[in-house]
């Protein structure tokens, strides 16, 4: 009994010794509970929320351009894409090689829908396959049953109905870079896409909008649940343009096929009705994600498409330049009725300058000299008044600065001088310089830009600002300082280049006493007459065409109420006369025609 | 004083107390899988309540049979149980990489986890015919430890690590308390840690992951830490009054895998916070307590035996599950008794509540060779 009691006094014991380790365990236990759930109890709710959260942005839809009566030069289009979900699809290759096959791709296009899928980052669907066209569509749907996973998702594109004719006027939208990802999440996202070019990239700011965000939960799949909040993007602003598309489209269509570049606008209140580049690039193919081949055509192509010839490219202005000499030797005193001898060419010192007629235009007073496009007038007015008094009128009229309208690339032209040659090339000026200068050729370089709004200041004498964003607000236009009747001879001479027989562009006259319409050619030497006679035997039919001048015309109508004033460059097209002016003309009567119908 | 092998007044006798107390715990694990299926019976509260409802009348019946008649069918079970062990490694069911499961007519069975009961069983049977003298003997301590051993060996090679770990330290509770001296425990322990790193070569692939994603859990979020840290975060984030029942966002969300299972007693906390957690481990503790209570008051060393070991049976698991949801100890696989889900560990823990239930009720019993 004694050993018995021993044997449950030692069991006694050892029972509480182990009641004693298993109450400690637990309180170690709870001691552990307390940690996590008290302590670090902040640091793990911070954990799970984000855990469970997932924002994702809501792209906002991009504000449309319109043009000056609400057309659409840039709006947004629904376009269709396949998305493929890994997570519901059992085997993903042999889904997506399915798929391949009901969309019809090349081989290509089949490895680099497998390479999205083996190179996706998240758990989440992947956008496989994009820009599906409506039979595409069906087709996915038709198939959806043997395409586990696959499913069809809308989305927004940006889309440019006018094409190529509006390409350097409303610029087309790109991918954004990597230095362009800043602290901005939007930018960020994979359908985002940032304005490049012309009007988009100018007013990005403007018709980007604000993004919207969703905040989801998601299960440890990456899949959402539901919903838990939502703030709506807002869309961006619209933009309206002061251009006309009917009249755009037209111009894109009658520059078809060639170099060049035509402005309209109403010398009124400055609004461009019109700004055309040729040749273009379709804007489409670059929401679209430009290809390869697409982009070697456009830098290949040694006509320019991605300039925008109109502000960018810099010509000498030519005879077109040929009013501004005159008002500056109207300012000087000259007396416009003086008759001045054409003999085909003026002697300065030992050099002779040729007039493009050689045979000579025999005596010409001012406004027959415009008419004609005497060089030998302006040659000798040019010698007898200087380059500064030319200079002088040429800057108010605006050559050799910046028009400033807000498109991107404009170029400020050149308006040469003593100081300004001296400092660029250390060279004197010669008297033939200011003669070169006389006739627009030489160091004087203008954007079209400068030469459109150069004719609205001929046509209303007043000074006005060429404008792309359309406005209620009246303009402020100040009166130019140069007196009228200073004017009305110049304006009288573009008159008669139209409109008297043997005026050099009569043959684009438009035949409706209403409409009587003034202007000016212009010839812009590409390379000396000269120098062009010793190489042009061992050229190829291509590069000579190439030598050939391009073909100015400015010009505004009607001659009684000014309202519309155009520029028109037709590179390599020859003369002015032959190339620009019927353009310029169709132009004008098809605007006379849009912008007052009936 | 011949006794009936079964009577039926006898179960009024039993302790009723510490039944409602167990069926409290069980009721609360019906809650907790109602959460784990977002709000749903099917398909596990529903089923777990069936198996509770068809083994508490077994428990009942394991609890009135006559103690003698567990004393002497031991042996029996204990190499049924172990010739189970033995078919399962030939014949058993493979899943997950491990052999576990015996086909048994309409049920899988898995062996391992009844053996912990039939260990329970048999130590408690030899230590009752060992006198105090001879446990102070080194040869009378080879046979409980081949009887530990061999089940041991054959469980770790299934391989479920958990269930051997929690079996040698239900062993060692009853070695301890039979009245083993202490160097000789302090001895295993040190042969025990020199043959650490042998043991860690023979360690399955996954193992050896989920003992360095214990170490750091956070290097590897999405690998084998991934649990850990889920379930650290799931526990962390109920705060102290936890998210709410069925609002569990990181159950709910399946941030949490096996959360029927191993990881129920994350979920519990996470809906329910500190103050759920200490309540339900304080019930646990209540569960123990009456099993040491049972102990000291049992006349029979068997009696007394098998309450320490069903009492550690439940204590083992209940710590191994709960250190491991909580980042204390590598995840083992061990489920919470009562709470998680599964139809063995129902089975051996209402076997064993049976048990200690039976040696409340005997306990005034003496029998055998119950000498000095």
């Amino acid at each position: 009994m004694l050993n018995k009691n021993k044997k449950s006094k030692l069991f006694g014991r050892r029972v509480l010794a182990l009641g004693a380790i298993k109450g400690t365990l637990f309180v170690t236990l709870i001691g552990r509970l307390y940690y996590l759930q008290i302590v670090k109890s902040k640091e793990y709710k911070t954990y799970s929320d984000s855990n469970r959260i997932k924002l994702a942005l809501i792209p906002p839809l991009r504000g449309q351009i319109h043009d000056r009566k609400g057309n659409t030069l840039a709006g947004n289009k629904n376009f269709y894409r396949v998305m493929f979900d890994p997570e519901i699809a059992d085997d993903e290759e042999i889904v997506i090689n399915k798929l391949a096959d009901v969309l019809g791709v090349n081989d290509s296009k089949r490895q680099s829908m497998l390479t999205k899928y083996k190179n996706r980052v998240s758990r989440q669907p992947i956008a496989i396959y994009e820009h599906l066209k409506w039979n595409e569509v069906a087709r996915v749907e038709v198939n959806a049953p043997d395409l586990p996973g696959v499913s069809i998702d809308v989305g927004q594109i940006r889309d440019f109905p006018t094409g190529e004719a509006s390409s350097h006027l409303v610029g087309y939208m790109g991918p954004v870079s990597e230095k362009e990802i800043t602290k901005n999440p939007l930018l960020n996202h994979p359908d985002f896409k940032i304005g490049r070019y012309g009007i988009e990239q100018v007013m990005e700011s403007k018709l980007r909008g604000q993004a919207g965000v969703r905040r989801m939960e998601v299960n440890a799949h990456g899949l959402t649940i539901r919903e838990l909040s939502r703030e709506n993007s807002v869309q961006g602003d619209n933009v309206k343009l002061t251009i006309s598309r009917p009249l755009q489209e037209f111009v894109g269509k009658r520059m078809q096929g060639l170099s060049g570049c035509a402005i309209i606008m109403d010398v009124r209140n400055g609004d461009i009705l019109s700004l055309v580049s040729t040749p273009g690039f379709d804007p489409n193919e670059f929401t679209y994600g430009v290809s390869h081949q697409y982009w070697r055509e456009l830098m290949e192509n040694d006509k320019t498409p991605l300039i925008n010839k109109a502000i960018s490219n810099q010509y000498p202005p030519g005879s077109t330049f040929k009013p501004i000499v005159a008002l500056a030797a109207l300012k000087g005193g000259v007396d416009p009725n003086e008759k001045i001898n054409c003999p085909g060419y003026m002697v300065l010192g030992r050099r002779r300058f040729h007039c493009w007629k050689e045979e000579g235009h025999g005596r010409m007073n001012m406004r027959q000299a415009i008419m004609h496009s005497c060089n030998t007038y302006f040659f000798t007015m040019a010698n007898r008044i200087g380059i500064e008094a030319i200079d002088e009128m040429a800057i108010k009229f605006g050559m050799g600065k910046k028009v400033g309208i807000i498109l991107p690339g404009e170029k400020s032209g050149l308006m040469p001088n003593k100081e300004w040659l001296k400092k660029k090339y250390n060279a004197t000026w010669q008297g033939g310089d200011t003669l070169n200068v006389g006739i627009g050729q030489g160091y004087v370089l203008s954007t079209p830009l400068q030469l459109v709004s150069m004719t609205a200041k001929i046509a209303n004498s007043k000074i006005i600002t060429p404008n792309l964003i359309l406005s209620d607000e009246p303009p402020v236009a100040q009166e130019l300082d140069v007196p009228k009747k200073h004017m009305e001879i110049i304006r009288d001479g573009m008159r008669m280049v139209m409109n008297v027989p043997g005026g050099t562009a009569y043959g684009s006259r438009i035949r409706d006493s209403k409409f009587q319409v003034a202007g000016k050619t212009g010839t812009s030497q590409v390379i000396s007459k000269k120098g062009l006679e010793d190489t042009i035997a061992n050229m190829t039919p291509e590069e000579i065409e190439k030598t050939k001048n391009h073909a100015l015309f400015i010009g505004y109508g009607s001659v009684d109420d000014p309202r519309y004033a155009v520029a028109v460059v037709v590179e390599h097209g020859g003369g002015g006369s032959a190339a620009a002016a019927p353009v310029a003309r169709d132009i004008l009567d098809e605007a006379r025609k849009i912008m007052e119908p009936g | 004083m011949r006794q009936k092998l079964f009577s039926f007044e006898r179960v009024f006798m039993l302790n009723w107390p510490a039944i409602c107390l167990m069926t409290l715990l069980a009721c609360i694990g019906f809650a907790m899988l109602y959460s784990a299926a977002e709000g749903s019976f099917s398909p596990w509260a529903y089923r777990q309540m069936l198996r509770f409802a068809l083994l508490f009348p077994v428990m009942l019946v394991i609890a009135v049979v006559d103690i003698r008649f567990w004393f002497k069918s031991a042996y029996v079970i204990y190499f049924l149980v172990l010739l189970a062990l033995v078919l399962t490694e030939f014949f058993g069911v493979t899943a997950m990489g491990a052999t576990r499961w015996l086909r048994l007519g309409p049920f899988n069975i898995q062996p391992s986890e009844i053996a912990k009961v039939s260990v329970v069983f048999a130590l408690a049977h030899y230590f009752h015919t060992v006198s105090s003298a001879n446990v102070g003997k080194i040869l009378y301590l080879i046979p409980p430890l081949l009887m530990v051993a061999v089940p041991s060996l054959l469980i770790m090679k299934q391989p479920d690590l958990g269930t051997a770990l929690i079996l040698l330290m239900v062993a060692g509770a009853m070695f301890f308390v039979s009245g083993v001296k202490l160097w000789k425990f302090g001895a295993v322990i040190f042969v025990g840690v020199v043959s650490l790193p042998f043991v860690i070569s023979h360690l399955h692939d996954y193992q050896k992951k989920r003992v360095l994603a214990f170490l750091s859990p956070e290097s590897d979020p999405m690998g084998h830490g991934y649990n850990i840290l889920q379930s650290k975060i799931a526990i962390g984030s109920g705060g102290l009054f936890g998210k709410g029942f069925l609002k569990g966002t990181q159950s709910q969300l399946s941030f949490l895998p096996e959360k029927q299972t191993d990881f129920i007693f994350t979920m519990l906390t996470e809906e329910f916070g500190f103050v759920g957690g200490v309540v339900i481990l304080c019930l646990y503790a209540m569960l123990i307590i009456y099993g040491l209570y049972v102990a000291v008051n049992s006349k029979s060393h068997f009696g007394r035996l098998m309450a320490v070991g069903v009492t550690s049976i439940f204590f083992f698991h209940i710590f191994v599950n709960v250190a491991m949801v909580m980042g204390l100890i590598p995840i083992v696989g061990a489920p919470l008794p009562l709470i998680s889900y599964g139809g063995t560990i129902m089975v051996t823990i209402l076997v064993a509540f049976g048990l200690l239930l039976n040696a409340n009720l005997y306990e005034e019993a003496s029998f055998g060779k119950d000498i000095d």
